[in-house]
């Protein structure tokens, strides 16, 4: 109790003190919000442009320039900022083409799942009955199934290939849509804007698309940022076990682990990607935090 | 009780019907085994010997029956590397899956609750900030990575613990470790709102105006009641610790099934791959079922709600 006593009395002064003098100057919590867009649209751009703006080609192999450590190194080199790879690649380069895939490939995932999932728990939600029973069995199904362990053995009996990664990540991740966009359309289905809709003659696809599901864009929206980090962390792990995208393309998962195979001599070819890899992946989640805060006030705390 | 219990276990049948089915389809879809098996230039007679004895000449719903009356009888095959019956190599090496697996989960018990139990005493203090955004680092990393990082640091760099393999149990921490952190952030987070959500009702008040100490209240009064959550997602998250030693398990070249699967993969030894990757169906299917009826039968509210 003396403890609370004296927190109150020294409300206002030290810590609580300097956190408002921050909020004078500079505003830091638009920065926090601000800082994961700066990121992701690097990489965004990145991705993009990635032949434009990468210094090597990142395929080529330049043998009398492997392992060259990275330029703040004592050894370091000044053509290959981020070093090079045990086949004398620029990693600099293999990192910025790799952002095409990871971010590509989830964008095109995302968007499969997310529009393939939300139309059947769209659909499920709004007629019930039968089309709902169905529709939600088999998503408790798929939702049961270990994920990671069914993508595996998919993506090593089909052979690796960016298709096949891509459909197995799709298949496994609309049910997580289905059932949130159902549950969302259930507490929708009876709202008053829809009895309206209704009476004065609305079809029911036309209330389903035109009147339900522009109230659920924000959760899709929300709903898909959190899902982004999945997808980049399946595909990832995938690839670092050699079973993911095939070796010309460069992805950030495979770099790590030829990296980890030539570790002792070559730390920064496992560690650069590695990093980068987590800088994304926390950027996102962060991005989808403050996405929920901005665009969801009912979702808040959840 | 009963209508839920058999339709949550006809649920999970089916659910293991579908991952054999997945396995048996995607086994005959990866190509003709003889051409893993022989030689390229063996004759068509030895070819057409082999897929009889394998069965592959039989219709494919013929094959379906035969695979899974003989995985109904406890048979997943012969490893066509080790020669032998491919259940018994895989329970041979499970056991060391299952240590890992087991150490993982206390170490990670030991390491969410208390902190979480911390966080949700001192909220807003700069421990619960750092415990939280230790728990996120974990959390947000790819586990292969968090693997990697740790390793680079205490193997490669530091050079204190062993990089891979096993042995001393020196060899035990840093899988135990990359395992435990990638999932103790969640049940961290659990714990701590759960605590703050019953810190916050009004029998804490109660207890605290009647003059009682404090660790009393924390333990006797909110920890029991915060409990519950606890327990049903500590079933989920050893389920998620079993299905992360695949990764784990390749990263520090430890001789468990999820390293198995993926050198069987690599080796095309599919009955070795169908055998664990049924098991780990199995384990997985069943441990939800386990973790449902759980959830039901702490919580008595649940069973007024379906």
């Amino acid at each position: 109790m003396l403890k609370e006593r004296t927190k109150n009395a020294l409300k206002g002064y030290g810590m609580e003190y300097f956190k408002r003098f921050l909020k004078k100057t500079y505003n830091i919590r638009k920065f926090l919000d601000l800082w994961p867009v700066i990121i992701i649209g690097a990489f965004v751009l990145a991705a993009i442009f990635a032949g434009i703006i990468s210094p090597h080609d990142p395929a080529k192999n330049e043998l009398s320039d492997m392992f060259l450590a990275p330029i703040w190194s004592e050894d370091g080199s000044s053509t290959y900022i981020l070093g090079t790879d045990h086949l004398g690649r620029d990693i600099l380069s293999r990192i910025i083409h790799g952002a095409r895939i990871s971010l590509g490939l989830a964008l095109i995932t995302i968007l499969i799942s997310a529009s393939f999932g939300s139309f059947l728990g769209l659909l499920a939600g709004f007629r019930g009955g039968l089309t709902e029973t169905i529709i939600m069995r088999l998503v408790d199904i798929i939702l049961a199934l270990p994920v990671f362990l069914i993508a595996i053995v998919v993506a090593a009996t089909l052979g690796p290939s960016l298709g096949n990664v891509m459909g197995i990540i799709a298949l496994l991740l609309w049910p997580y849509f289905a059932r949130q966009l159902r549950g969302e359309t259930l507490g929708l289905r009876h709202a008053q804007f829809v009895e309206a809709a209704a009476s004065i003659g609305a079809s029911n696809t036309r209330i389903m698309f035109r009147h339900i599901l522009p109230n659920l864009l924000p959760s899709i929206i929300i709903f898909s940022t959190l899902q982004v980090n999945l997808v980049i962390v399946i595909e990832a792990s995938l690839s670092f076990l050699g079973i993911g995208i095939p070796p010309p393309a460069s992805s950030w998962g495979r770099m790590v682990s030829d990296g980890l195979n030539n570790v002792y001599i070559a730390w920064w070819a496992a560690a650069i990607p590695g990093i980068v890899i987590s800088i994304v992946v926390l950027s996102i989640a962060f991005l989808g935090d403050t996405l929920r805060d901005r665009l969801d006030p009912v979702l808040r705390g959840r | 009780m009963g209508a839920f219990f058999i339709g949550r276990l006809a649920q999970t049948f089916v659910a293991l019907l579908v991952i054999a089915t997945v396995v048996f389809v995607l086994i005959r879809v990866a190509g003709d085994p003889t051409d893993a098996l022989l030689p390229l230039d063996a004759p068509l007679e030895d070819r057409e010997r082999l897929r009889s004895q394998l069965g592959m000449d039989k219709p494919l719903y013929h094959q379906y029956y035969i695979f899974l009356s003989d995985i109904a009888r406890g048979d997943f095959g012969v490893s066509t590397r080790q020669r032998r019956p491919a259940l018994k190599s895989v329970l041979e090496i499970f056991p060391n899956t299952l240590k890992l697996a087991g150490l993982s989960m206390v170490a990670l018990l030991l390491i969410a609750v208390p902190t979480g139990i911390y966080s949700a005493l001192h909220r807003g203090s700069v421990s619960d900030w750092l415990f939280r955004f230790i728990a996120l680092l974990g959390n947000s990393f790819p586990s292969f990575w968090l693997g990697v990082v740790l390793m680079l640091f205490f193997a490669v760099w530091l050079q204190w613990l062993p990089p891979g393999g096993t042995g001393t149990p020196l060899h035990y921490v840093l899988p135990v470790l990359t395992l435990s952190w990638y999932l103790a952030g969640g049940l961290m987070r659990l714990v701590r709102s759960s605590m703050l959500e019953v810190l916050g009702k009004d029998y804490i008040r109660t207890a605290n105006a009647k003059g009682l100490s404090q660790p009393t209240v924390t333990w006797r009064h909110a920890f029991r009641n915060a409990l519950l959550p606890i327990v049903t997602y500590a079933g989920v998250i050893f389920l998620r610790i079993i299905a992360g030693t695949v990764i784990v398990e390749t990263v520090f070249a430890w001789p468990g099934i999820g390293r198995a699967v993926i050198t069987s993969i690599n080796w095309r030894d599919y009955p070795m791959v169908q055998t664990i990757v049924i098991l780990l169906g199995a384990i997985f299917l069943f441990g939800n079922l386990l973790v449902d009826m759980a959830y039901y039968y702490i919580d008595p509210r649940l069973r007024h709600v379906k």
